[in-house]
């Protein structure tokens, strides 16, 4: 049983990862319909940022994630203004993901043309040191790691619940021509979400990267899993991205230690899964039906 | 988004507020009717240089051909499910590794004739596409996106878990195929063997997206729900697509496993699958000359990046699709043809 509930801890500091990084998938999905192939990469360069103050310039260390922040939101905001919303108007949705995956090599090559492809440490203010909770290890870092996620969660659904911005920004997702005819500016409303995205991407990014070291390729097999999350909980599902991202790494972990011989094969099962439930439920668990009118 | 168009109750859905209802006889060239007209005969033109080019060319440039319509069958492949069904796929690289592994373990495990494996592999994938699509179709968009990407992820993992049948993480070694006619070298033989089959492919794909089926699939990219309301079978459609697409896509994994004389999964990572999806959406969907001119893009930009930006060809890489998509709103087909109709106008008019 405390076995159990390690792996289950093991899972969720892993989920909480894909949850994230699957969030800001799903913000961007919402108001521009479709999947960031480079949101991990952008997610990875925040990170860099942060480091780079930090350990090149020497400023404290919250100083550095505040401005990286800052930086994703403005890069993120343009990047939607400059590319993604010419490109939209232009090619549609197939060039859109297009566009995505030639980000996703430019921002590749640009962070390890400056940083180079070796792996660097992470600080983190949290320890490492597992404590012993009810016969389960679990340690500061990964309290936090799921501490954080949970008020970036928290945030993002405040923001769209209770202000007249985030009200405004669930409409356009859904009736952007109606929208725009009652006077809010789409394209505010895209640049916002990029930017949000582009800072929760960062949020994931700086959780994972203490956890296992900094390198321009780290975010690539979590965005896969955030990927997977997203489709499982519902493409525009804030929510059910969170919760399918903890499913899915708890899911990973238990089929880890179930069956340690086939560890390549597991990811492939939890895929096997995913598909299963789309199966039966196929715009997602928290996903909402497109009802098609002629 | 003019107020014209929302208007127009097609526009209206589309969130890109991009309408694309171009006419069919723009799309489909091939009338057996009318064989004689500029484009059937510029094709024909196309296939014949293309024959010549392992007499004429230097070795480099045959061997980069060679790969060229081995991509050029996949993009054959895919242009049918993305293109002219208008359903995301990510998963044709899955699909190529398993034409690859069938051939290669055929040829390995059961020392049957390479040639063999040629016509049994592509049937053995389009079976194995068979069933996955059956399940799969129900989901659209990003949710067939996530399931095709699947395949794309999975096929590789099986042979890594599999060491003893698929030869692990080390892959599998193939005979090398030496030529038959004394007259043609190793290379002219497997190149003029690529050629006639990338042909026969490329026959199989017009006769299939042309006439009723390609209308069918047609209607149901534009407006499914006016499709269904017309009496079109959209899931046996969507099926017979996917069918034909795993068949051309099987026989360009195994045209690959050939050509390399070797496969292992690394040769099928998940980036096959979104190489054949930027080569082909950066050439265009839905034109004759797009799979080829993808093929190119996909063979020859890693070798244009790394002379660009040496050591860094990820930076060029990207930038260059990046500038390709800002470019051209139906890919570089559509682009070249527009740069060509201004041309004419402006020859036109200083005259």
């Amino acid at each position: 049983m405390t076995e159990f509930v390690q792996q289950v801890v093991l899972g969720l500091s892993n989920g909480t990862i894909y949850a994230v990084l699957g969030l800001a998938l799903v913000l961007v999905n919402r108001v521009s319909g479709t999947i960031n192939f480079a949101q991990g990469e952008m997610a990875t360069m925040s990170a860099f940022v942060a480091w780079a103050v930090a350990e090149t310039l020497g400023w404290p260390f919250a100083l550095a994630v505040i401005i990286s922040l800052v930086a994703s939101f403005a890069v993120g905001g343009a990047l939607q203004y400059g590319l993604v919303a010419p490109v939209a108007r232009r090619s549609g949705h197939n060039g859109l993901l297009l566009l995505t995956v030639g980000l996703f090599y430019l921002i590749d090559g640009v962070t390890g043309a400056i940083w180079g492809y070796s792996t660097r440490s992470f600080p983190s203010p949290l320890s490492n040191k597992p404590t012993e909770v009810l016969g389960v290890y679990v340690s500061q870092r990964e309290l936090g790691t799921l501490g954080a996620a949970v008020v970036v969660v928290l945030a993002c659904s405040a923001f769209f619940r209770f202000t007249t911005l985030g009200l405004a920004m669930r409409a356009a997702a859904r009736q952007p021509l109606e929208c725009q005819l009652l006077g809010i500016s789409s394209a505010k409303v895209q640049i916002i979400g990029w930017g949000m995205a582009a800072v929760v991407g960062a949020v994931a990014a700086m959780l994972i990267a203490p956890i296992q070291f900094l390198e321009p390729t780290m975010l690539q097999p979590p965005l896969l899993f955030a990927f997977a999350a997203v489709v499982l909980g519902g493409a525009d599902s804030m929510v059910g991205s969170v919760v399918a991202g903890l499913l899915l790494g708890v899911l990973l972990a238990l089929m880890n230690r179930a069956f340690p011989s086939m560890v390549t094969l597991n990811a492939v099962l939890g895929f096997a899964v995913i598909i299963l439930v789309l199966y039966v439920k196929p715009n997602g668990l928290f996903g909402r039906a497109v009802v098609q009118r002629a | 988004m003019s107020s014209i168009e929302t208007k127009d109750p097609v526009s209206i859905s589309n969130r890109s507020g991009q309408v694309d209802i171009a006419p069919t006889s723009r799309l489909s060239g091939t009338q057996w009717s009318s064989l004689a007209t500029p484009r059937s005969l510029t094709t024909v033109l196309v296939i014949v240089l293309l024959a010549v080019v392992p007499f004429t060319a230097d070795s480099f440039t045959v061997s980069n051909f060679a790969l060229v319509l081995i991509y050029g069958v996949a993009l054959l492949s895919l242009d049918i499910v993305n293109g002219y069904a208008g359903q995301v796929s990510l998963g044709h690289g899955g699909l190529m590794a398993l034409g690859a592994y069938t051939s290669s373990i055929l040829m390995v495990k059961a020392d049957v004739n390479a040639y063999l494996t040629l016509l049994v592999s592509p049937l053995v994938t389009a079976v194995l596409g068979l069933v996955f699509a059956v399940s799969a179709l129900r989901l659209a968009g990003m949710y067939l996106g996530l399931a095709t990407f699947a395949l794309a992820f999975t096929v590789p993992q099986f042979a890594r878990q599999f060491t003893s049948f698929a030869g692990g993480s080390e892959g599998l070694i193939l005979p090398f195929q030496t030529s038959p006619i004394g007259a043609l070298s190793d290379t002219q033989w497997l190149y003029l063997l690529f050629w006639s089959i990338a042909v026969l492919a490329f026959i199989v794909q017009r006769l299939f997206v042309t006439g009723r089926v390609g209308r069918a699939l047609g209607a149901i990219r534009e407006r499914e729900l006016a499709a269904k309301a017309v009496g079109v079978n959209i899931r046996n459609y969507k099926i017979a697509a996917f069918f034909v697409s795993s068949l051309l896509a099987g026989l360009s994994g195994a045209l690959f496993a050939l050509n390399a004389a070797f496969v292992s999964p690394d040769s099928y990572s998940f980036g096959l699958s979104l190489i054949l999806f930027v080569g082909l959406g950066v050439a265009g969907l839905r034109s004759i000359a797009g799979p080829l001119v993808g093929a190119l893009f996909i063979v020859y930009l890693p070798l244009l990046a790394g002379d660009i930006y040496a050591g860094k060809p990820d930076i060029a890489y990207g930038a260059i699709i990046v500038v390709m998509v800002l470019l051209g709103r139906g890919g570089l087909i559509d682009l070249s043809q527009r740069v060509w109709e201004f041309g004419l106008r402006a020859v036109r008019e200083s005259t």
